[in-house]
This record gives structure tokens, sequence and C-alpha cells, in this order.
């Protein structure tokens, strides 16, 4: 007779707690692997849809000459952004998008199916296998232990359709560990080794009560199909690789670093995977030993599973912890009954969240736009949208992770704020994997150093929000009560839409608009203008939850009274002093938006009075609760203000607007000295008195600061009004680049002695004389070279290209002109290195203007034919180069015609090579103008910018030239 | 099932000395034994430990210790490594690595020397199949004792 066999049947519950309670969040990590899971598949579509073309681009890129609009432009997003273009730049690119946002939403449906099938093929696998498994032995033990089995699953609520089977499975490979298996929509099955039942009673227990922790988690099926998509990640990660594999030259590309993020985006997700199966374990055995209240079962069960470390590098030992689904037997042993080891909602999952939220936005924000064809009713709405789950996935990860940090008192909030940050910062710089250019703001910013240092702040300050917002839900009682929970998350996730949208539109004005002043009158005007200047009011509902939701709801009433008051005044004495002296819209602008900034610096000043304050909790959301409502109070004040002196009537609107706008300026205020204070949530306690004084004479100080204009860098400045409307005003009517196909027609002009009309049919000693002028217009170094034979270009794919070139040859050769004649100039190489450049001229006379336009219309069509090709060149690597043609902006005259950029790029065992013509066509009457001018570069694939613009410079130069010269007698 | 494996000149079978030590040193699972001998007998037994690739469930990633787990597939990897230390060659054993094969129960007649060193290559493979260094010390003890009476009874026959 054993011990074993004496055992009690019903077991007296564990002294600790005989239900620790769920914590939230878990899925929610899952939810994180999910979100990875699609950036891979979203990435690896687009990459494939890319790299073989199957929006066919080149039909896009001919379509935008056809409109004169030029892809490589900096300032496409003008051309998309106005009415003008947007017509046709949607017309041409919307096949194109939308074939790429099908791809997308396709790779992602497809790598996530995949992971579920995963699961239910695997799950359906291992019922099977598990079928003659059970143990054929029979005796008190084994009734022992499914007594035991029955009372732990009594006790954790799994009865009825939630009771899991168990089958205590003979010894053998399959089931020599306990494990649980599920699948979607069935009875769990807990799977124990019958060898357990010889444990110790103890030891037997927690193996129990960890699988049914599993079990009454309800994330089975969430965990394997987790499990699946850490080993599925490499084959979609292949598919991202593979065209590169198929099409090495696209690693010329900006898919090179897009794939270098790809595999680093796949390397974290292996981590993050592996980490939330550990959190899963951890909580499953925190369970386990608060239930049974057996820490030292079980120890001695994880002790003896201790195993020699086979590993001997520090670094390997690291590493497979990094990927390893278990805690190793030592943590497990060390760490018995806690549910977290410190990395969740630390620096990792904190950076990776952001980062993957980011580029979420970026995702989703692409397929919107893609599907929709820039067709939504505001532009801003896939970007405000996108953003807005971004949030929400940040929040709902994150929020619960810092909720238990703080509910367990962990300290260590710096290295979690920090991630945030981090996380977020670069998911907005760095491009979503599979993204072939660069998105979002990166894309307009580019690494300037102060949007990027603002950006970190505000990444910051919502970090520090969201960590606000978790302390304070973790503070309701009952704990993680769900309307707390959920009034926290959402208001993260506002948060962090409202102040990355803001901080934005404010870098993308500040950068596309250098007016002074310009982003501190939007800022003001977000708060009428967007639908997120109702963030206060949506945080004080969430923060009126949060208060509910804790205990300990004593204020400082009476200092915020004061405050309030104080601020009241201040804003009606400084308004009522100046209003009769501001005669012109500047002045009232500037007037007024320094009494909003008053009001708001009110409710500011009370939220640190909260912040400062021992007795409210949850502080931070009494802090946002206090400072919106002072805001807004003092905001109703002016609006009584204005009211009683007659200054305008009642009207709801502007009520609302009293309100609306203080608070919003509070928001600003308090997200931006959040950032400032990051240790915020645990900042040291005041008492009410001790606050008081300092906190009125601040309010005082800082209202009058504003009213006299010492914060004018930071709030309004006079002239602001001015020159925002006249930015305004500029942007509406700037010119933008001229159509090539609609340049107005020939100007009627009258020729005084001395001159002719340069449409007339030439002579060729016409000709020769204005081809001879380009030389006088240039530098003494260029030389006269020899014409090389005009041959047209064999083996050019693709055919519609080829075919285009062949039938222009054609064309040529039966062309009947006047005259005609080409002449081709040198540079040496020692006046422009690497090879030197060369000019090739020509001037063709033709029978009739319409000949000339046709021949010039020619030559326009190939290069939309032939926006980019490939042609043999013997050496290179691959055996050909690739060309590119598009159209370069005007000819520098006022006649009609086009330049285009011809570029033909080449690898030798690696080394690039590149030619670029700049050349312009022009056509004068009869006559049609043609300047190529040719400059070769070795060593990188692109040409430098003022070499560039030394090129177009040499043909506008030919150009003026001749025509000049066509304009003389 | 029973168990006649094929007796050599030891005359005993590689589940009958597990059975004895079991027997000396976990007598409680001694009612486990014949199902994990039936286990190993199919070639269906991994040393503990082992790692290996399993989709469709999230294992409890502890192998709590059981001498009937881990005492035949230690038994019959210590006294074949001592027995074939010199005969097989690096192939032989590359080919035992990736083939599953049904263990042959037999427990060949040992030397003194060789107990003793089927004694030390146990309590290392206990050891790293997870066994406590006090238990696993036991079951090389149980094992060499096992082994020598085995000797000397053959000594004593001849």
């Amino acid at each position: 007779v054993t011990v074993a066999i004496e055992r009690d049947a019903a077991p007296t519950i564990g002294a600790a707690d005989p239900d620790p309670g769920r914590a939230p969040g878990l899925r929610w990590m899952y939810a994180l692997i999910v979100v990875a899971l699609a950036a891979l598949g979203a990435g690896a579509s687009q990459i494939t849809f890319f790299v073989h073309d199957l929006g066919h681009v080149t039909s896009v890129q001919s379509c935008l000459l056809d409109h004169g609009i030029r892809l490589s432009d900096p300032a496409l997003q003008d051309v998309t952004g106005s009415s003008a273009h947007l017509g046709d730049f949607a017309g041409c690119a919307n096949p194109y998008n939308r074939g790429q946002g099908v791809v997308m939403l396709i790779g992602i449906a497809a790598t996530l199916a995949l992971a579920w099938l995963l699961m239910l093929i695997s799950g359906v696998a291992m019922r099977r296998r598990l079928r003659h498994r059970a143990s054929a032995r029979t005796g008190p033990l084994i009734e022992a232990a499914r007594a035991r089995f029955v009372h732990w699953c009594d006790l954790a609520g799994l009865t009825g359709r939630h009771r899991p089977f168990l089958l205590l499975a003979r010894p053998g490979r399959l089931t020599d560990q306990a494990f649980t298996t599920a699948l979607p929509f069935s009875r769990p099955t807990v799977v124990i080794p019958v060898g357990y039942v010889h444990l110790q009673q103890d030891q037997l227990d927690v193996v129990l009560l960890h699988e049914l922790a599993h079990v009454r988690s309800r994330d089975l099926t969430w965990a394997s199909a987790t499990w699946w998509a850490g080993w599925l990640n490499l084959p979609v990660l292949l598919a991202a690789i593979l065209p590169l594999l198929v099409k090495p030259s696209t690693i010329n590309t900006n898919f090179g670093p897009t794939l270098l993020l790809a595999v680093i985006l796949s390397l974290v997700m292996l981590i993050l995977r592996s980490a939330v199966l550990r959190r899963r374990e951890q909580a499953a055995d925190a369970y386990a030993v608060q239930v049974a209240g057996a820490p030292e079962g079980f120890r001695a069960v994880a002790t003896a599973s201790t195993r020699p470390e086979s590993a001997t590098s520090p670094l390997l030992r690291r590493l497979r912890t990094w990927v390893s689904t278990h805690p190793s037997p030592e943590a497990r042993a060390e760490t018995v009954g806690s549910a977290s080891d410190g990395w969740e909602g630390g620096f990792a999952v904190a950076a990776a969240t952001g980062v993957l939220a980011i580029f979420m936005f970026k995702s989703l924000d692409t397929i919107l736009i893609d599907l929709s064809g820039f067709t939504w009713p505001w532009s801003d709405l896939p970007g405000d949208l996108s953003l807005a789950v971004a949030g929400l996935v940040w929040a709902v990860t994150l929020v619960p992770a810092w909720m238990r940090r703080s509910r367990t008192g962990d300290t260590r909030w710096r290295a979690a704020l920090a991630g945030s940050a981090a996380g977020l910062v670069a998911g907005y710089l760095v491009p979503a994997p599979g993204a072939i250019v660069a998105q979002g703001l990166i894309d307009l910013i580019g690494f300037r150093i102060v949007p990027v240092l603002w950006l970190a702040v505000i990444a910051l300050a919502v970090s520090v929000a969201g960590a606000g917002f978790a302390t304070a839900a973790a503070a309701s009682v009952p704990r993680y009560h769900r309307s707390a929970v959920i009034a926290a998350v959402a208001a993260a996730a506002v948060t962090l839409t409202a102040a990355l949208t803001t901080m934005t539109t404010l870098v993308v004005t500040h950068i596309r608009t250098p007016v002074s002043g310009f982003e501190r009158v939007l800022l003001a005007a977000q708060a009428d203008s967007e639908w997120f200047a109702w963030t206060p009011a949506f945080l004080l509902i969430c923060a009126g939850v949060l208060f509910a939701a804790a205990p300990g709801r004593t204020l400082p009433a009476g200092t915020l009274a004061l405050v309030t008051v104080t601020g009241a005044l201040i804003a009606t004495i400084t308004t009522q002093i100046r209003i009769h002296g501001a005669d012109h819209p500047d002045a009232i602008f500037m007037l007024l938006t320094q009494r909003d900034w008053i009001c708001a610096a009110t409710g500011w000043v009370c939220a640190l009075v909260v912040l400062r304050s021992a007795t409210p909790r949850p502080a931070f959301a009494v802090a946002i609760l206090t400072g919106a409502a002072a805001s807004a109070v003092v905001g109703v004040t002016q609006y009584v203000r204005d009211l009683v002196t007659g200054r305008s009537g009642h009207s709801l609107h502007n009520l609302v607007e009293f309100v609306r706008i203080p608070t919003w300026l509070t928001f600003v205020l308090l997200v931006i000295t959040f950032a400032a204070a990051g240790d915020l949530v645990r900042w040291r306690a005041a008492t009410p008195a001790g606050v008081r004084i300092p906190a009125t004479a601040g309010v005082a100080v800082i209202g009058l600061a504003i009213a006299t204009g010492v914060t004018a860098p930071l709030t309004v400045a006079r002239g602001d009004w001015s020159r925002f409307t006249a930015a305004i005003t500029a942007e509406q009517i700037r010119n933008r680049p001229a159509d090539p196909a609609t340049l107005p027609p020939n100007p009627v002009v009258s020729y005084p002695p001395g001159t002719a009309d340069p449409g007339r049919a030439l002579t060729p000693a016409a000709i020769t004389t204005a081809l001879a002028s380009v030389r006088h217009a240039l530098p003494s170094q260029w030389k006269p070279g020899q014409n090389s034979p005009n041959t047209p270009q064999k083996g050019v794919r693709p055919a519609s290209c080829a075919s285009k070139l062949d039938a222009d040859t054609v064309v040529e050769n039966a062309q009947v002109h006047v005259a005609a004649k080409r002449t081709t100039l040198e540079l040496p190489d020692s006046a422009m290195p690497p090879l030197g450049a060369s000019l090739i001229t020509s001037v063709t006379s033709f029978a009739s203007p319409a000949d000339a336009f046709a021949y010039v219309n020619d030559a326009r069509e190939e290069a939309v034919a032939c926006a980019q090709w490939t042609a043999p060149a013997p050496g290179a690597d691959g055996g050909r180069a690739e060309f590119t043609m598009r159209a370069d902006g005007g000819t520098g005259t006022s006649y009609p015609g086009f330049r285009v950029l011809l570029t033909e790029g080449w690898h030798v065992n690696g080394a690039p090579g590149l030619v670029i013509g700049s050349q312009s066509w022009v056509v004068i009457g009869h006559n049609v103008i043609s300047v190529d001018t040719v400059y070769s570069y070795l060593g990188r694939a692109t040409v430098p910018a003022n070499r560039l613009r030394t090129v177009r410079g040499l043909t506008d130069t030919a150009v003026t030239a001749i025509v000049a010269s066509l304009g003389h007698d | 099932m029973s168990i006649e494996g094929t007796r050599t000149d030891s005359g005993r079978t590689l589940p009958e000395l597990a059975r004895q030590v079991v027997a000396e040193i976990a007598p409680d699972e001694l009612e486990q034994l014949p199902e994990a001998t039936d286990a190993w007998l199919a070639g269906d037994v991994r040393l503990p430990g082992d790692r290996r690739w399993l989709g469709g469930s999230i294992r409890f990633g502890l192998d709590p210790e059981l001498v009937s787990a881990v005492i035949l597939p230690v038994l019959a990897s210590a006294i074949s490594e001592v027995v074939n230390k010199s005969g097989a060659g690096f192939w032989q054993r590359l080919l035992r690595m990736f083939r599953r094969r049904r263990p042959d129960p037999a427990v060949p007649a040992l030397t003194a020397a060789q107990a003793e060193a089927v004694r030390t290559s146990c309590i290392a493979k206990a050891i790293a199949a997870g066994v406590a260094a006090k238990r696993a010390t036991l079951i090389g003890e149980a094992v060499y004792g096992s082994l020598l009476r085995d000797a000397s009874a053959s000594g004593a026959a001849e």
C-alpha cells in the first residue's frame, strides 16, 4: 500500500487564491501574432505583385505620361491632392492599385487561413493518433486520479459541455508528457501519461491544474494556431524572397531594404510567438500553483525535469530561450506562482507592438486606398480609419499587459515606455515589409532630425498616457473590471490616433508650407475641423468610467476651484482690457486664441494638481477628467462673458466651440507634458494644501504670459492669421507643372527686320547655321565629334515597346522632309568626369507643320510605349541592360514639345553602370528640333542630382540656342 | 504480453533487470512497468528531454521524474554503449540514429569491469534524462549490484 492509494479523492482547496481570476489580454497577444503574420502575408504578396509586374506598371506609367503626370515628380502628392489631376491620376492608377489591394488581401487571407488550417489538420491528426492510446490499467490509483480530475474541473467551473475529456495514456513517444489538445467547437482532451498517477499528490495536482488552466483560458486553438504561425512564418518569408531568386535585378530597387525588413519582422515574429506561448505556460503554472496551493509540488516537478544544458555558449543558450515555447524547467522552478517574468509589456513586446501597429496602419491604408481608388468622400478618411484600427491593436495589446505590470507592482516602466515609443517611431520611419516605396511620413520627412524628434516625443507621450490609463484600470474594483478595461483601452487607442494624426498633419504642413506660425494656427484649427477634436470629450467619458470603477475618490476640490476661478478671471480680464483695441483680424485672432490657451492652461494646471495630490485614485484618469472639466468650465465663462458684453448672441455652436477648443488644447498640453514626465504614473504625492498656492500662482503666471505674448512661439503670435490665410490662398492658386500635351500653340508674333519666322521651312544652310549656334552657346571645351549611326535596337522586351520602336524606324525611314542635319559635340572626361558627355543635336524641316507635329507626336508615343524596357547588352550581368524613359519637365521654350529622361542601366560583375540621356523634342512650325545630352556614370546606380541638373541644363541651352538661331533671318 | 526475451549467458532479459531495479528503488511504480516495457519493446519510447516536433498540441514542457519511464531506455543505452564500445563505427552509429528499431531485450553476459562501466554509464544517462543525481546514483548502484550478481552466478556455474 503506497501513500498514493491513500490520497483523498476530494482534496481541500489550496490555501492560496481559489480563483486567481483571468488576467485579461493574453488573447490580444495572439492578435499581435495575427497582425505580424498578416503583415508578412501582405508584404510577400505585394512583393510578388511588384516583381512579376502583375499590375502592368508600364501601362500605368504610359497612361500617366499621356496625362503629363510623372511618377518621379517629388510633388506627386500635390498631383494626387489636386482636383485637376486627381481624376487623371486615379484613372491611370486605379486598375494597378486595385490589383495590388486585392493581391495583398489575398496574401493576408491565405496566410491566416493556412495557419488556421494547419491548426485544424494537426488537431484532427492528433485526435486520430490518440484513439488507441488509453491505458488499460485499472485500480485505485487510476480511480483516484480520475476523481481528482473531476474535482478540479468542478472547481474551475468546467462542467457540462465545457468539461474536457481525460485520457490517461499508456507510455509511448506521443504520450510521454502531459498535454491538452482541442479542435474548434469541441471538448478538449487532457492527456496525462498514466505513469503520473504514481507522482506525489501535490505533483499530480499541479500537472492536472496546469492543463485545466489552458482549457479554462479557452485559448487552446489560438495557441495551436500561434504555434503553427511560427513555422508558417518561414515559408511566407521564403515567398517574399522567391521573387528575388527569380529576378535578381529587383535588388536594385527599394526591394532590398524592404526584404531586409521582412527578414527582421520574421525573426521578431518568431521570438514574439515563442514569448506568447511561454507567457501562456507561465499563466497556467501560476493558476495551478495558486489553486492547488502547492508551490513545492510544482517546484519538485520542475526540478525533476531539469536537464543538463547541452549548449555551452551563453549566446546559444539565450537564442534557444528566445525561440523556446516553454520557459526552462529551471526558470519555472524559480518563478513558481509568478504569472509574469517581466518581459510582458516590457521593452521588446512594447516595441514589437508599436512597430506592428504602425505596419498595420500602413498596410490597411494602402489596401483601403487601393481598393477604393481615391473615391473617399474625405481624402483623409482611409488614413484616419487605418490609424484608428492600428491604435486599437496597440492599445488592446499593451494596456492589458501594462495593467498586469501595474497590478504586480512591477516598477520597471522606463524600458516599457521607451520600447513602445521606439516601436512607434520605427514603425513610422521604416517602410512596411513588401512596400516597394517608402510610405507615410518617412516618405516626406526623410530623416530630418527635428520632425523625428517630435515624433519621438509624441510617441513617448502617447505611451505614457497608455501606461497611465492602464494603471488607472488596474486600480479598479473588482480587479480587471470590464468597463474599466474597455475604457482604458479605448482611451489609449484614441489618444494614440489623435496624437499621431495631429503630429503627422503638423509635420507635413511644416515641410510643405514653410510659413512661420502655420502650425500654431493649424493646431488650434484642428479643434474645429477634425473628428479627433472630439478626443477630449471621449477621454472625458473614459476617465469618468475609470474614476467610477476605482476606490478613493476624494478630490482636492478647494484647490481645483481656486485654480479654475483664477484661470477664468485671467481670461476674462485680459480679454476685457484688450478687446476694444483689436480692430484687425490678426489682432482679433491673436486675442481669441490667447484666450483659448489660457482656458487650456487652467485645465492643464488642474490636471497637474491632481497628479501631485495623494488622495484621488486613479490619479491619471482623474487628472484627465479634471483637466478637461476645468478648461471646459473656463471656456463656458468666456462664452458667458461674450454673451453679457454683447459681443455675440447665444448660439449652441459657439458654446460647443468654447468648450471644444480649450479642452482640445488641454489635451495637447497634457500629451506633450506626459512625455516630459516619464515617471508620471508613480509621481511622488504631495498634500492638497501644499499644492494650492503654487498651483494658483502658476495658473496666474501662465495666463499672463500667454496674454502678453511671452509664450508666442508655442501658442499664437501677431500676424499668424494673415500668414495662414495668405499661405492657403497661395496653395490654391499655385502653378502646376505644364502638361506637355496641353502646351499653348505657337505664339503669334510679327517679325521685325533681321528676324524671321522660326517655323518656316528651312534650307540646309539655315539648319547648319542653327546647329552651329549650339557650339557657340557652350564652353570652349566642347568639340565636334563623330555622328554615330542611328541603328535601331534589337531584342527589345517587352514586345509592346519593341513593336513601337520597329514601327517608328519604318516611319522614320519613310518620312519625307525638306532638309535635315545632325551634329554631335563632345566634352572630354577631364571636363566632366568620369567619361565626359556628348550632345547630339538635329533639326529636321518638314513639308508641312502637320508632318512636323506628327513626327514629334510619334516620338512622344514612343516615350509612352517604352517607359521601361530591356535590350541585349553583351558583357553585362544577365546579358541585358535596363532602359527607362519618362517625361522630364518642360523644354525651356514656349513651343510645343517635351523633354524625356532616358536611362540605361546595367551591372558588370555586380558593379553598376549608367547612361542617362536628357532628350528634348520641340516642334516649331515646319521644323523639329531634337537635342540629346548623353552622360555616362560608373560605380553607382543613380546619377548625383547636381550632375543631372547639369545634363538637363545642357539640353535646354542647346534648344534655346537653336530656337534663337532659327528666329534670325 | 509476456516478456520472453532471448536468454543469453546472463540468463536474464532487460525487462527483468529493469523490474529488479524498479522493485529496489521505486516499488510503487512496478505496476506501471508492464505497459512501459510493452512500449519499449515496440520501439515507442524516447528518453525524456529529447526534443521532438509535434503539432496539434502544446505540451506541458516538464517531465516529472519516474524511474519506470526511464529505466529501460537508460539500461539499454548504457549496456549497448559498453558492449558496442569498440565495435560500432561512425556510420553504424549514424545509421542507428536514424533507424527506429525494436530493441534487443537480451542482457549479455558482462564482466565485472563491464558492469562497472555500465554503472557509470547508467548514472550519466539517467542524469541526462532528468533524473536527480541522487536517484540516478541509486539506479546505477542497483543495476551494478544486479549485474554483479549475474556475473558471480555465471562464474560460479563455470
